[in-house]
């Protein structure tokens, strides 16, 4: 941490010294079309960005539209938003790309990330079954947001928990990506549970 | 009449992105990341690159490198080169986050501002 007198090499010259702004990534992840965009554009102080990520990748199988024995690159969009949490913070909410053959390029996207929301739609749970995975895998704390579509019968979270075989340690909530008050849950309850772990592993 | 159909675009026709970089598509700070906050240091420069001048322009508050991509409409990875050799140039300073490093207490802030959104 540099003080407000301490200055650089070239002191005498510098501008103000920089202010120590840190981020937190969280990721929202989920099939296509599951409302990620309409999650973070629900909870951002910014209408949501697009990135893209240019992929050069060595084709290793990643679908068979690659298997071809040549470097090949791809291009996927991300949808991000912030919230900023006073002068020293800010949170970045990233969308992960829809389709599961992008799911190569999520290491980039999830490496740093504090946590994730994985959105399920209850008439195609098996969407979300690549991101919980990855999750798991990774052991990146997750919650499940439940997205509830209109005229989508409305399945108690015990039988959604039990249809995504999720640990029961994971907090599954139901969530409307555009309500605000329900994004906002989910995001509290994403931020509690990675409390839990960290205070967990803390005390031991 | 149809004989002469005008040429199709071919890639040749678009500036590619990484023309920017010279060709580089790694950055030369490879723990950079979407989310790595960026700020100019330093005493404004006028023998920057139009790229790298207007980066330096929008920096002036911290932002991330995702928001530098988007506002220059380029690729993720050549806003990371082009960053990367400005913090190299001294036009920039990086703050890098590790999730790990994240205190109970920003956890509990955070909490705190998601409620009062």
């Amino acid at each position: 941490m540099s003080g407000p007198f301490e200055s650089s090499a070239g002191g005498a010259v510098s501008a103000p010294r920089a202010r120590k702004v840190t981020s937190v990534k969280l990721v929202v992840a989920g099939g296509f079309g599951v409302g990620k965009t309409t999650f973070v554009s629900a909870v951002s102080e910014i209408p949501p960005l697009t990135t893209e990520a240019a992929m050069t990748t060595e084709s290793d199988g990643v679908d068979d539209a690659t298997l071809v024995n040549k470097k090949v690159t791809t291009t996927v969009a991300m949808d991000f938003g912030r919230i900023t949490v006073d002068d020293q913070l800010v949170m970045y909410l990233f969308g992960t790309p829809g389709q599961e053959r992008f799911a190569f390029m999520w290491d980039d996207l999830c490496d740093g990330a504090l946590g994730a929301v994985v959105l399920a739609d209850t008439r195609r749970l098996a969407d979300s079954f690549v991101a919980l995975d990855y999750f798991e895998a990774r052991n990146t704390p997750f919650v499940v947001g439940v997205n509830h579509f209109v005229g989508s019968y409305h399945y108690p979270i015990p039988e959604v928990r039990e249809a995504l075989g999720v640990a029961d340690g994971i907090p599954v909530v139901d969530c409307d990506a555009r309500n605000r008050e329900s994004v906002k849950v989910a995001l509290i309850t994403l931020l509690q549970h990675v409390y839990e772990i960290r205070s967990g592993a803390l005390a031991r | 009449m149809t004989d002469e159909l005008p040429p199709r675009a071919t890639a040749q026709d678009f500036v590619r992105p990484f023309v920017i970089t010279g060709g580089r598509t790694r950055a030369t700070d490879s723990s950079l990341r979407m989310e790595t906050m960026v700020q100019t240091v330093g005493r404004p420069r006028d023998d920057l690159d139009f790229e790298k001048a207007r980066i330096v322009d929008y920096c002036y508050e911290p932002i991330s490198i995702a928001e530098i991509a988007a506002e220059l409409g380029v690729p993720l990875g050549v806003a990371m080169v082009i960053v990367s050799d400005l913090v190299d140039d001294g036009c920039l300073e990086t703050t890098y986050s590790d999730p790990v490093e994240i205190e109970l207490s920003a956890l509990t802030r955070m909490i705190e501002r998601v409620r009062a959104l």
